[in-house]
């Protein structure tokens, strides 16, 4: 609830005040009065200090209203906001209102438990009512609202018999009610021929000056009206509560079907939707086998490029005499790439002999090149690769898009534009920042696919799940996310969109406190000390995680430097690639590397696998490494040399048992042999950890642990291994969320035996950073997180909110009655609530 | 030229508290005449508040006793000029802390620092008819001064008297800040009580700082 805060020169003049609002609003308002100087505040004045700790002894994550009567109140309650910390600076709001009519307005909407934004709104149109009435001031027609157009909806006439009206507790009454009920009312003064208005207003409502023995007319509009219509029968007929019959409360019911929209990553975006075609984010797979199959890709592939040479000439000619000569060499050497005759000789080999599509021909062709020059030493050939990738697009847009404009463009939206797709895949995340996409709706989609993480490192907001929406998506004209919740608003009324505007400000504001407090380490309200580090998998990401704040690199993932490779990595390259990668974090310490994960859903093309029927049971992580023992051998080559260059430290993904562990460290030691022999500089020994993220390595810690330095709790999979349950799968939702007791009894036994033992061991999956979930590890003894860099800000602010102590006495009586995920869920929020209040 | 020591800067409050005490009906009348009556009575109440932690406030750094001045003032002077007087002061402090003396050169950037603050919270300017009109020209005659030379004693005279000249020009002029504001034309043809109180802040200095 939004808390209220009084502020009058005069002590009694702000309590009176605070008297009549909990009388008629309601007696649990969090409210505080304050005013008066000297001894007993008896004096007039204000005082900046009494101000800042009536804010704060009303404050919660809703925010605070300080309303004030004038001249220093105003000034000091100015003051008082600057000595709150910048957390709370962005939820508290002074308003202009006046102090009665506009706390009167605020109250109602805080009990309804409205946002700061409507609160404060309500407070700032609070004198409409009284204006109207008085009449000496033109306030215009009141207030219709604006195209009240609801479908089918079910009318009911009645006079209000209340002595002196629809005033504003009987208003307030049925608005309280209403906002029980599904659908809308619109609501009209028939009588005198006011409204009608969304009787969600209180301030619309009360400008009816609906009176005694007026006809109001309630036009309702739900799935279910009966129920309303009852309600509004009983309402009217006790007197709104005037006749002292106490209104039943209704309870809005949640439908928790799985396949509701579901959270993706945090923010809200608002724009106009457009759906991504299917074909654009994964290139069609089709073979051409025959020969006339083969002339018509060469020829498509022609035609495409010649278009996008045009394209590309056009916009030059455009751009002439504004380009400064490096960006013409840029051109220049772009326009080079498009009509290179080895490049196209290339493509169409891959065409004629590999069978692949001129999409996939070209792709692959191009990324190669790419690939090559990102590789290379020189600092201008490197930057190169952008220009080959660039072209790649170019006519891979054109290829694909069939030329009618349905892939994505090369410009960004020029208005801000909600991306749909079936599922977001990484690359589809880094071109949503590049084409200044707001938003992502994913019709299905799960929260840790890698586009999932991406989108949450790059604070773009998504949402999953939507599949039942489709329809409606296609044809709305505006729509609008809230990522952190998995909300979804089709076509929203101004009123919805103003707020969530206004909450999308707030989150803005809140997100730049949270990244300048981000530097410091984050300790505990009691006042223990807790390590968040950051999650990467390139220098991009290195350098993220340390402007939001990373105390260090928890995870590094090797893959994402191998995937474009055709070829295996030489020690040389995979040295120089991890070298590259690792230079924004030479002085943060340590780095995690994790050895290279892949199989499952990350396979590589120069580690081919033999079909498996379920790649997440099969040869993946060391398991796939052990069966490359030549390649692995030049990889952990590669990590000892490392060594010499950065402080890392290795952890080995998929452990299941202990003598897994024993031949990585035989392995490394025979390496540091030949390394020393052959008088390379490397380092032998660095720490070496394990991924926990297999059922077994979990039960049988107590044996992995003596012959470890670390160990790094990987959620994301654990879960799915815990709960047989598919990472992806929209319709196993509830078994996705690491929440679920049975994880985190698991993640329980872990750690306790890791601390016993004296060996460290922290969580580095998505979990960590779920506002809901933070507190619960931090519960049972979890100290140090890993998580996706734009996370990073968000949870530290989170982790000085918590006292720790008072939740793990409370989570252990708890715990053990736990039976799902939603359960852990309910207690944390109750546990905040409780702590807020 | 010599530095300011901690101990002169609390004398200089103590002085000011005096100065204040003695004109407190003086200001209380002026402010009766376009306020509401209670700078002098506000004023004195804050200073004297000071003067009970002055054990506290006296064997801290510059940094710390400006800001005790400016918190204690913020939470009892009560009217706006505790928001206000007390913003300088917390303002000034911030460019103080850890430091047991002043060179004149930084006790003038002090002042600026101050008034920035006082600007920034009443969203005034010189003519609003406030104490800024006292303060600003106050400080720039001061820091003129050092910058061209001049002795501490001659550049806190120099301040006193602009100061005053600053007090003499907001007596035909209009409030349009604080409750004062709403008097309009009534306001005009008096002094504004709060430059008035501020002129005493730097004779008190003219008397204690050099």
């Amino acid at each position: 609830m939004v808390g209220l805060v009084l502020v009058s020169h005069s002590r009694p003049l702000a309590q009176a005040v605070g008297d009549l609002l909990r009388r008629l609003v309601d007696a649990n308002l969090q409210l505080t009065c304050c005013g008066g100087v000297g001894e007993d505040r008896a004096e007039l004045g204000t005082d900046a200090i009494e101000i800042q700790e009536a804010i704060g002894s009303v404050y919660s994550e809703d925010g605070v209203l300080v309303l004030m009567d004038m001249g220093s109140a105003i000034l000091s309650a100015e003051t008082a906001l600057e000595f709150l910390n910048p957390e709370q600076q962005g939820k508290v709001r002074l308003t202009s209102a006046p102090l009665v009519e506009g706390g009167m307005a605020a109250a109602v909407q805080a009990q309804l438990g409205a946002s700061l934004v409507s609160v404060a709104n309500a407070a700032l149109a609070s004198l409409l009512p009284k204006q109207d009435q008085v009449q000496d001031v033109s306030t215009g027609a009141p207030a219709a609202y604006p195209a009240p157009a609801l479908a089918q909806s079910e009318i009911l006439e009645i006079n209000i018999r209340n002595p002196h009206g629809l005033h504003l507790r009987p208003a307030t009454v049925l608005i309280k009610t209403l906002s029980g009920f599904p659908g809308e009312v619109l609501i009209e003064n028939r009588t005198a021929n006011r409204g009608p208005v969304l009787a969600q207003s209180l301030v619309d409502v009360a400008r009816l000056q609906i009176r005694e023995g007026d006809l109001v007319r309630f036009s309702i509009s739900s799935p279910d009206p009966k129920p309303v219509i009852e309600s509004i029968r009983s309402l009217v007929e006790n007197q709104f509560g005037e006749l002292a019959q106490p209104v039943p409360p209704s309870e809005a019911v949640v439908d928790l079907n799985v396949s509701e929209p579901f959270s993706v990553s945090r923010g809200i975006a608002i724009g106009r939707p457009i759906l991504l075609d299917t074909i654009v984010h994964s290139l069609p797979t089709y073979a051409v086998e025959s020969a006339p199959e083969v002339k018509r890709e060469v020829e498509k592939l022609g035609s495409a490029i010649a278009e996008a040479i045009a394209e590309f000439d056009r916009r030059i000619e455009r751009l002439k005499g504004s380009l400064d000569r490096p960006e013409e060499e840029i051109f220049d050497a772009q326009r080079m790439i498009f009509a290179d005759p080895t490049i196209l000789k290339e493509v169409q080999k891959q065409i004629q002999e590999h069978h692949l599509n001129a999409a996939a021909a070209w792709h692959k062709t191009l990324s190669g090149y790419a690939t090559d020059q990102e590789n290379a030493e020189d600092p201008y050939l490197r930057a190169r690769a952008a220009d080959f990738r660039e072209v790649e697009r170019t006519v891979l847009s054109r290829l694909i898009g069939g030329g009618t404009g349905s892939a994505l463009p090369d410009q960004p939206f020029a208005e801000p534009t909600l991306l749909i797709c079936e599922e977001l895949t990484p690359t589809l995340a880094e071109q949503s920042r590049r084409l200044s996409i707001a938003g992502v709706i994913q019709l299905g989609g799960g929260i840790t696919s890698h586009g999932a993480i991406l989108a949450r490192a790059l604070g773009l907001p998504a949402i999953g799940g939507a599949r039942k929406s489709r329809e409606r998506l296609l044809s709305a004209q505006q729509v609008a996310i809230n990522g952190s919740k998995g909300s979804l608003w089709i076509d929203p009324p101004p009123d919805v969109l103003a707020e969530l505007a206004g909450r999308q400000q707030i989150e803005l504001s809140e997100g730049q406190a949270a990244l300048l407090k981000s530097q410091e380490r984050a300790m505990t309200r009691d006042g223990i000390p807790i390590q968040v580090g950051g999650n990467a998998g390139s220098a991009d990401d290195i350098l993220s995680a340390r402007t939001n704040g990373a105390d260090f690199i928890g995870l590094f993932r090797s893959e994402f430097l191998f995937q474009d490779l055709h070829h295996e990595p030489d020690e040389h390259q995979q040295l120089t690639a991890y070298r590259r990668a690792l230079e924004p974090a030479a002085d943060v310490s340590p780095v995690t590397v994790r050895l290279l994960d892949v199989g499952g859903d990350k396979p590589l093309e120069f580690l081919p696998q033999a079909k498996e029927a379920n790649p997440f049971l099969g040869v993946r992580g060391i398991r796939l490494l052990r069966a490359n023992p030549r390649f692995f051998r030049v990889h952990l080559r590669a990590l000892l040399r490392l060594a010499h260059f950065f402080r890392i430290q290795l952890l080995i993904p998929m452990i299941t048992e202990v003598s897994e562990i024993l031949a990585v460290r035989e392995l490394l030691t025979e390496l540091d042999g030949d390394l020393t022999k052959a008088n390379v500089p490397h380092r032998w020994p660095v720490p070496l950890g394990a991924m926990i993220e297999t059922p077994s390595a979990a039960l049988m810690i107590d044996q992995l642990l003596p012959h470890l330095d670390f160990v790094s709790i990987g959620t994301n999979d654990l879960t799915q291994y815990i709960l047989c349950a598919e990472r992806g799968s929209a319709q196993l939702m509830a078994f996705s969320d690491s929440l679920h007791p049975a994880v985190l009894r698991m993640c329980e036994a872990v750690i306790r035996t890791a601390q016993e033992r004296g060996v460290k061991a922290s969580i580095c999956g998505e979990i960590a950073s779920d506002p809901e979930a933070l507190p619960i590890l931090l519960g049972l003894g979890h100290r140090d997180f890993s998580v996706t860099a734009g996370a990073i800000p968000a949870m530290k602010a989170m982790i000085r909110k918590v006292n720790l102590s008072g939740i793990a006495s409370q989570l252990a009586s708890k715990q053990p009655f736990f039976e799902e995920a939603s359960d852990v869920r309910k207690f944390s929020r109750d546990l905040f609530e409780r702590s807020e209040n | 030229m010599s530095n300011i020591s901690s101990s002169q800067i609390f004398t200089w409050i103590e002085r000011y508290a005096a100065q204040i005490a003695e004109q407190k009906d003086y200001l209380t009348q002026l402010d009766a005449a376009i306020g509401d009556g209670d700078h002098g009575a506000n004023m004195h109440r804050g200073l004297q508040a000071i003067l009970v932690k002055k054990a506290d406030l006296q064997n801290t750094d510059i940094g710390a006793l400006l800001k005790g001045v400016a918190m204690t003032l913020i939470s009892t002077v009560g009217g706006a000029s505790g928001a206000l007087y007390g913003t300088f002061f917390l303002q000034a402090s911030t460019l103080a802390g850890g430091k047991t003396e002043l060179s004149p050169r930084e006790f003038g950037s002090l002042l600026e620092k101050g008034l920035a603050g006082i600007v920034l919270r009443g969203k005034a300017a010189v003519g609003d008819k406030t104490m800024i009109d006292a303060l600003q020209p106050g400080i720039k005659a001061y820091k003129d001064s050092i910058e061209s030379g001049e002795t501490m004693e001659q550049a806190l005279s120099k301040a006193v008297s602009a100061a005053d000249v600053g007090l003499s020009s907001t007596t035909p002029l209009i409030a349009r800040k604080g409750r004062a504001s709403y008097l309009g034309e009534r306001s005009a043809g008096h002094p504004d009580p709060g430059a008035s109180s501020t002129v005493l802040l730097f004779r008190s200095a003219a008397e204690t700082l050099c």
